[in-house]
């Protein structure tokens, strides 16, 4: 700086476009300024302040603290008069040279100081510099070759943020490039930031439509007056608050609009920070967004996504929940970022085929074989040797499930509740007492898990029965072979959807209640506590959540609230069934007119005996897998109701400081914590770095393989074929519905195809009346396959990049018996 | 011979015999399983009993060892959780 008595520039000042002086995020603010936006105002130290203070810098030695300049220190109080004349207080922020480009962001790696006033603001600026020198910010720099080594300050004021968040002006997972993507949380987005709170997102197309909208429960916020440092950092948020949206869609299309005008601006797209204050909507930073960070971690071993529970996996597990389910899955798998994965070199040795290794990824990924793949002798034999090893093993089990009454599993309820009442059990000895089978006279109802595992026979059993009726009965419709092997009533995921087919029903009998669930900006929760307990639908709510409370969306997560802590996605799938009154199917006549086709179609009495025989064994282990899967799940509850109460003892005592950080945190760690060998301050930072590692890998798409290269199954260049695999067969026309959220799926007419991302029980309401199920992961056996055979809704899985290459509204032919799709008008 | 076969033939004998009794606690004596879990061993006990008298010890031993392969699987897996030997791998 040629005058050493400009020490400051205001953020208007033409010397801001240069972003080797004064930095990335003060050139994008300067950026905006000029464009128009509303920007707080604020001041910049340019570069050369800070070599006038710190000569010679470089990352190799941090130096000593330096004294400031008289005259800096005059500035300074200057522009803190100037910015906040009633004393308010002014937002120190870094803008280090080279932050916030294309190669780098530096989110969150150096120093913001918010609530900073005349006395502190000197401290603030030196505080800032030295944060060059941070161990996080260096690892940062280290790993991307981040250039130029120096620091800017921003001044700026301080926005009371109401509420606050970012926009990507496109989605930064590259799923959805045509639409924008928001984040919203109550007060200063610090906490956002950090990690700590789960933001609602948006998505937002170019015409301003929310095409996707997830309110999550926002628990807490950052505490109001900062300043107060014996105070937490976050404080609650009004439980009536937690669930509701923190801006309208109207507000975030114009957001989206702002974000959109600034990548055209720049040419590159954004991610602008913004807030809110009152009505008054400022932007706090805009910088490109930058390559998400690699997205495979590095593993030894080749590995490959295991489909069957892909559908639980559509967020990675907390580090909590990873290090609990470690200790009860089979030795041939491992969690890899948060999610499942088997391993292949173990799994190849047991496979009767010698496969290359796409084809060994398609086997593991469930997919066909070409049909020239031949059976190879040497691995048959050792196969059969493994299997009779297991038989002699494990047979006995095999046997127990295999005619095991259905109301013997409530077996495990007792059980649950068993181990949930005894205060000694802590969350670890409570999984494995409950999901591994640790004595074993106990009676086969209590083994959910072995049950669930044993059940997944029908698959073999349904491939048989199909090859059995290609010889015997071609012409047979597969749809109707699938309509006989359906569940029945007995199936309580069916019974579930019956349960908020009765809430609907008790909702609609009640017209004003019935018009305000359905409008989009009600308090979900609110409606029903203004109703009164004796309310019959607070009557059905209650009796429905006894029944099926322990459910939720992603029920292997630990962290995930169960319905009966929080019934809003129940209170969801009401307004969805309320806004469709999907027709209720009656497929008992159904199946009995279908069995009846098929002994007209066979012509020997004992090719009937062997279909109805192998038919009923696959209805009673399809009922046995679903129905067991709703035990299992009650044994997470436990485990959380367990480590719930862990984490109020130490929030009590001050060893943790936040709601949910115990599931950052590793069992051991948190026994340490309970046992006073760790504090809060040992485990602090380890809790922030994991909550931003694991946002990180919640916005990307988890890799199918690791080490192994798979094939993209696609059967047309141009896109208008995709390839799946049947999960229930039929052949269906219609408009493509795309749903990211199961909580909105009110505008899902009869007759669409819904296309999902994954699905879970949360979905089921939307398969009755759908005309046909999309979705991008899964298997034959996954859940969506499973509800949608019960409702004869032809369903193809497993299509890769179904949401993001069938267009909302496009016209589809969906033929799930041959696992393809087309694409008619786009 | 016959002892190989008497061995093969008394294994999935013991598998019904410990199912069988199992299922007694699970179910009650009138299950399916447990019909068709009798009938089977019957029939086995029958082919068994045809073997010569000779190679009955080999009998015992087939049981044997299927009584600590399914024992010695379940006890197994109790005693390698509980002592932290199991799974030892670090997952992330």
């Amino acid at each position: 700086m040629q005058d050493p008595g400009a020490w400051a520039a205001p953020l208007t000042d033409s010397i801001c476009a240069d972003a080797s002086l004064t930095g990335g995020k003060a050139a994008g603010l300067h950026q905006l300024l000029t464009a128009g936006l509303p920007v707080p105002p604020g001041y910049v130290l340019p570069l050369p302040v800070f070599e006038a203070h710190l000569p010679a810098a470089v990352p190799a030695h941090k130096p000593e603290r330096p004294a400031i300049n008289d005259d800096l220190r005059t500035t300074l109080a200057r522009i803190c008069q100037e910015l906040s004349p009633g004393g308010e207080a002014v937002v120190v922020r870094s803008s280090a040279i080279g932050e916030d480009s294309a190669q780098a962001s530096f989110a969150g790696q150096h120093a913001t100081y918010y609530y900073v006033d005349a006395e502190s603001i000197d401290k603030a600026v030196v505080d800032c510099w030295l944060s060059l020198w941070s161990e996080q910010a260096l690892d940062y720099r280290a790993e991307r070759d981040a250039g130029a080594f120096g620091m800017a300050v921003i001044i700026q004021r301080m926005v009371q943020a109401e509420r606050s968040g970012v926009c990507f002006s496109c989605d930064p997972t590259g799923k959805h490039p045509d639409q924008a993507v928001l984040e919203a949380t109550w007060g200063l987005g610090a906490a956002l930031v950090d990690g700590r709170v789960s933001p609602d997102r948006f998505h937002i197309d170019e015409s301003g439509r929310i095409t996707a909208r997830r309110i999550a429960r926002k628990r807490l916020k950052v505490a109001e007056d900062l300043r107060d440092r014996n105070g937490s950092r976050l404080e609650p948020i009004p439980l009536k608050q937690q669930t509701e949206p923190a801006v309208s869609d109207i507000e975030a299309a114009q957001l989206a609009t702002m974000a959109r005008q600034i990548a055209a601006d720049t040419g590159t797209a954004q991610d602008v920070e913004w807030a809110i204050d009152g009505d008054e909507v400022f932007l706090l930073q805009s910088r490109p967004i930058t390559g998400q960070p690699p997205v495979t971690p590095k593993v030894e071993g080749r590995w490959v996504l295991f489909k069957p529970t892909a559908e639980n996996f559509s967020e990675p597990m907390t580090p909590m929940t990873v290090d609990l389910l470690r200790r009860v899955v089979p030795p041939f798998g491992r969690f890899i970022g948060g999610r499942f994965y088997v391993n292949v070199d173990l799994l190849a040795r047991l496979l009767p085929w010698d496969l290359d290794d796409e084809s060994l990824a398609d086997v593991l990924l469930m997919r066909p074989l070409p049909e020239s793949t031949q059976l190879s002798p040497g691995r048959v034999a050792g196969l059969v040797a493994l299997l009779s090893g297991a038989y002699l093993t494990g047979g006995v089990g095999w046997h127990r499930t295999a005619n095991l009454d259905l109301s013997k599993l409530s077996a495990f309820e007792s059980r649950c509740r068993q181990v949930l009442d005894a205060g000694d059990i802590k969350a670890l000895p409570a999984l494995t007492q409950l999901v591994l089978n640790d004595h074993p006279f106990r009676p086969a109802g209590e083994f959910a898990v072995q049950a669930n595992i044993s059940s997944v026979r029908y698959f073999i059993l349904i491939e048989a029965l199909r090859r059995l009726l290609s010889r015997w009965a071609p012409d047979f419709d597969e749809t109707k072979l699938a309509l006989i092997c359906s569940g029945g009533a007995d199936m309580l995921s069916q019974q579930m959807v019956e349960g908020v087919r009765e809430l609907a029903a008790e909702a609609a009998a009640d017209s004003n209640f019935a018009e305000t669930l359905k409008r989009d900006d009600v308090d979900l929760q609110g409606a029903v506590l203004a109703l009164g307990e004796y309310h019959p639908f607070a009557i059905a709510l209650e009796r429905f959540m006894n029944r099926f409370g322990h459910r939720c969306v992603r029920e292997l997560e630990l962290m995930t609230p169960r319905w009966w802590e929080n019934n809003t996605t129940v209170l969801a799938m009401v307004r969805s069934f309320l806004a469709r009154e999907p027709e209720r199917t009656e497929p008992y006549g159904l199946r009995l007119a279908a069995e009846d086709e098929l002994h007209q179609a066979l012509k020997h009495r004992w090719q009937r005996r062997i279909a109805d025989y192998l038919a009923e064994r696959i209805r009673y282990y399809v009922t046995l897998r679903e129905n067991t899967r709703y035990y299992h799940t009650m044994a997470m509850d436990v485990v959380r109701q367990k480590l719930k109460a862990l984490e109020q003892t130490l929030l009590q005592t001050g060893r943790l400081r936040c709601e949910d950080d115990l599931f950052f945190l590793e069992y051991q760690e948190a026994m340490a914590l309970e046992l006073g060998q760790l504090e809060w301050q040992d485990v602090e930072e380890r809790i922030r770095e994991r909550r931003l590692h694991y946002q990180d890998r919640a916005l990307q798409t988890p890799p199918d393989t690791f080490n192994l290269e798979a094939r993209i199954p696609v059967l047309s260049d141009d896109g208008r074929m995709l390839m799946g695999d049947c999960a229930s067969p039929g052949v269906a026309t219609g408009r493509a519905r795309i749903i990211h959220d199961p909580t909105l799926a009110g505008d899902l007419k009869a007759g669409e195809i819904l296309v999902a991302p994954y699905t879970d029980p949360a979905w089921t309401p939307l398969f009755p009346g759908a005309a046909a199920i999309i979705v991008e992961v899964g298997s034959f056996l996954s859940h969506a396959g499973t509800v949608a055979r019960e409702y004869q809704v032809p369903c193809l899985v497993d299509v890769h990049g179904a949401t993001t290459r069938i267009s909302d509204g496009a016209e589809l032919r969906v033929n799930a018996s041959e696992g393809w799709v087309e694409v008619l008008t786009p | 011979m016959s002892a190989a076969i008497a061995l093969l033939l008394a294994m999935p004998l013991t598998v019904y015999v410990l199912a069988g009794i199992f299922l007694l606690k699970d179910n009650g004596a009138d299950s399916r399983s447990f019909r068709a879990l009798t009938f089977r061993a019957l029939l086995l006990a029958l082919l068994i009993y045809l073997t010569p008298a000779e190679d009955r010890a080999w009998i015992a031993l087939g049981a044997g060892i299927v009584v600590l392969l399914h024992l010695g699987a379940q006890y197994g897996l109790r005693y390698l959780i509980s002592s932290g030997r199991w799974p030892a791998e670090r997952n992330e």
